[in-house]
């Protein structure tokens, strides 16, 4: 039965010294988590463009910073910091989180992975387990995303581990969108391309440096036209392909190109 | 409407000071034409800039002022009489500037207009150039100069309806009108409008003037609408031409030295904030007058503001028509008597026949709203490029509603941001632009937001 005085000796005796040291590191630690969470997403919404992209995509990897330093200056004072004491203390950690926390360690872990790797920063509009939006927030456990619909999703980290993430600008502020035109096929499409093109680079919401293209497929019913392009800021990729499909289905009509819908597959 | 118009185009009054570009040698001259890639923007310099702030917050830890006697708060400071200020900065003469443009061609079209050989004329290309001026410099009136010098023919830009209609009419119009003249499209911005029908003419006649069926000739294109039409019709390098950016020096060239040098009357600019002459030698304020009129002196101040204007001298000259301000009437002085023959003198001076007038530090030029949006965006963006539009031309352009346009229309201009200049021609309603005292920020606002913006 030496276990038991083994394990107390991993401890340090923390005096009143100690503690207060120790709820400094910790306060000092949560304040600045809790600043610099408030601060730099109000500073970023305020800016546009890439800076605003770099200044949210900041906020999760200062957190982890934050959060490493203050784990190196805390263990110190609780334990004495050897590689037996570290072992002993991880060895424990582990068992209790392999068996009661699993989730929340995994999604944990998934959030500093999250940090580093970046499969999604604030600011980036992702599709993570079937729910599409901007990212707004990058915590320890979770991300947030508000969707077009003005939703508010919460989803673990954990799903990083078997679930794709689709990202549209991926940490830039460049964001392509599509608009789709049905069209019949009794029409000259060299002319509909040259005009969709036209109604691209005439939309307010263009972003010049980046490519405008008209893509053509021909289906059995009729022929399909997308319009890729890129609007000046993310957030406006709704009203950008709006305007792209208003303004695309009025220069088609006057060129005699009638709209189709897509013919259903016939069931057997 | 502001009583500051945009900068005209008229031979300057008799009683007004020559304008230094007729008065001194071309090589003096701050009117400059250079190829696009020689453009550069003025700089306020940054040693300059900390050695003045060093300055300004030692005096205010000294708590004194070197010339403070003669300091004049700005508040105490009167607006200049409208007369006197015609007098002080009349309307720019933009003719030395189609001068330089000549001199930038070298007499290209009068050769060119001559019996060349085909050979040779092909050798050269088609002989077009564009002049490309950023907003308030008014390419228009120097290619008016210039083709009144060459008897150049004036290509109109087709309305509003012919530009969505797509009436190519108006190409074979011009093709049909060709007379061997050379000739001069003074408005490319005219000549689209950003819309899915509104390019085929300015893709069309950019296509015959390039291709040489119009012969030698010259386009003036505003520098929104330039950064916009090179996206759709990347216009030739070679043949791009602007007029160079007024640096400190050339904007002292332009509004104060006729003032000093020979000048009937002297003016004594003064800066109202220290008390100093606005022109200032190495050394004291005997100095300051000497190297004033030797053409020595240098102003900080006029730099500032070539680098605030981006050295564009139409801006400029908004600028520095707001700057200048009159002391206030001494007590006892006011009344009939004093400048009957020019309302912003004081007896004083007339009795002297020293003339001072004071530079305020500042100009209180119109300020977004902080809850300006991507509406207002949209807005600033399209009036930039087409050089102004009317209302019911914006409503077509803008995926906004026509009643919500003319709301933001008129509480912008109730800002000062914009302002409605009255219907031209045909036009049966007023043409919206972007207020020039506005324009600094308004680029600043866009350039933020990242949308396309010029480069001058």
């Amino acid at each position: 039965m030496d276990d038991t005085p083994d394990l107390a000796r991993l401890f340090n005796s923390l005096d009143r010294s100690a503690w207060l040291e120790l709820a400094l590191v910790v306060g000092a630690a949560f304040l600045l988590i809790r600043a610099e969470q408030r601060l730099l997403p109000w500073l970023a919404n305020r800016l546009h463009g890439r800076a605003r992209h770099y200044l949210l995509a900041s906020v999760p990897l200062l957190r982890l910073l934050i959060l490493l330093v203050a784990i190196l200056l805390a263990v110190p004072i609780v334990i004495e910091p050897s590689l037996r004491n570290m072992v002993a203390l991880l060895g424990a950690a582990g068992l209790a989180i392999g068996f009661a926390l699993k989730d929340y360690a995994s999604s944990l872990i998934a959030g500093v992975v999250a940090a580093f790797e970046q499969p999604y920063r604030p600011g980036d509009w992702v599709e993570l387990d079937g729910h599409y939006g901007e990212v707004v927030h990058v915590g320890m456990r979770t991300v947030a995303l508000v969707t077009p619909d003005d939703d508010y999703v919460t989803v673990p980290h954990l799903k990083l581990w078997d679930s794709a993430v689709r990202n549209g600008n991926n940490g830039s502020p460049v964001l392509q969108c599509s608009a789709l035109f049905h069209v019949h096929p009794e029409h000259d499409a060299r002319r509909a391309r040259e005009i969709l093109e036209d109604v691209a680079l005439t939309s307010p919401y263009l972003n010049f440096d980046e490519p405008v293209v008209v893509v053509t497929k021909e289906e059995d019913w009729g022929t399909v036209y997308r319009i890729r392009a890129y609007p000046v800021d993310p957030r406006q990729q709704f009203r950008f392909v709006s305007d792209l499909t208003v303004r695309g289905r009025e220069a088609l009509a006057r060129i005699g190109a009638r709209p189709r819908l897509p013919r259903l597959p016939t069931l057997p | 409407m502001s009583t500051d118009t945009h900068p005209r185009t008229h031979a300057p009054p008799a009683d007004a000071p020559a304008q230094p570009a007729t008065a001194s040698p071309r090589a003096c001259s701050p009117w400059k034409i250079v190829p696009i890639a020689d453009y550069a923007l003025p700089t306020d310099s940054q040693p300059a800039l900390l050695r003045r702030r060093w300055r300004s917050f030692a005096r205010l830890l000294r708590g004194d002022g070197e010339d403070s006697t003669q300091a004049h708060a700005e508040a105490e400071l009167r607006a200049l009489p409208r007369v006197r200020l015609e007098n002080l900065v009349p309307p720019l003469d933009w003719a030395p500037a189609a001068a330089a443009l000549d001199e930038a061609l070298d007499g290209g079209y009068d050769e060119a207009h001559d019996e060349a050989p085909a050979g040779a004329r092909a050798a050269h290309g088609p002989g077009v150039h564009v002049l490309v001026c950023p907003p308030a410099c008014e390419h228009a009136s120097v290619l008016a100069h210039w083709a009144k010098a060459h008897d150049a023919r004036t290509i109109d830009p087709p309305d509003a309806k012919r530009i969505l209609d797509e009436d190519v009419r108006w190409l074979d119009e011009l093709v049909d009108a060709a007379d061997g003249r050379p000739w001069v499209l003074p408005r490319l911005e005219r000549c689209f409008l950003r819309h899915a029908s509104g390019l085929a003419l300015l893709r069309g006649v950019l296509e015959l003037a390039f291709s040489g069926r119009l012969g030698p000739g010259l386009i003036g294109c505003d520098s929104w609408a330039f950064a916009y039409v090179q996206r759709i019709w990347p216009l030739p390098e070679a043949t791009l031409l602007t007029l160079q950016a007024f640096d400190g020096e050339a904007l002292a060239a332009h509004f104060v030295r006729p003032h000093l040098d020979g000048a009937a009357r002297r003016v004594d600019f003064r800066i109202a904030s220290s008390g100093k002459p606005l022109l200032r030698g190495p050394e004291g304020e005997q100095a300051d007058a000497r190297a004033a009129d030797t053409g020595d002196a240098h102003s900080p101040e006029l730099r500032q503001l070539a680098a605030h204007v981006r050295g564009n001298p139409g801006l400029a000259w908004h600028y520095w028509r707001r700057r200048l301000r009159s002391a206030p009437e001494p007590r006892g002085e006011t009344g009939a008597s004093a400048g009957k023959d020019d309302p912003g003198r004081t007896r004083r001076q007339l009795a002297t026949g020293e003339d001072v007038v004071w530079i305020a530090d500042n100009v209180e030029a119109p300020a977004l709203p902080a809850e300006s949006g991507e509406d207002d965006a949209l807005l600033f963006h399209a009036l930039l490029l087409h050089a102004g539009l009317p209302a019911s031309l914006l409503a077509r352009l803008l995926p906004l509603p026509m009643a919500r346009i003319r709301s933001k229309l008129l509480r912008l201009e109730a800002l000062g941001l914009i302002e409605a200049a009255p219907p031209a021609g045909a036009q049966a309603e007023p043409c919206w632009q972007v207020a020039a005292l506005a324009y600094p920020t308004v680029r600043e606002f866009l350039r933020s937001r990242s949308y396309l913006t010029d480069a001058f």
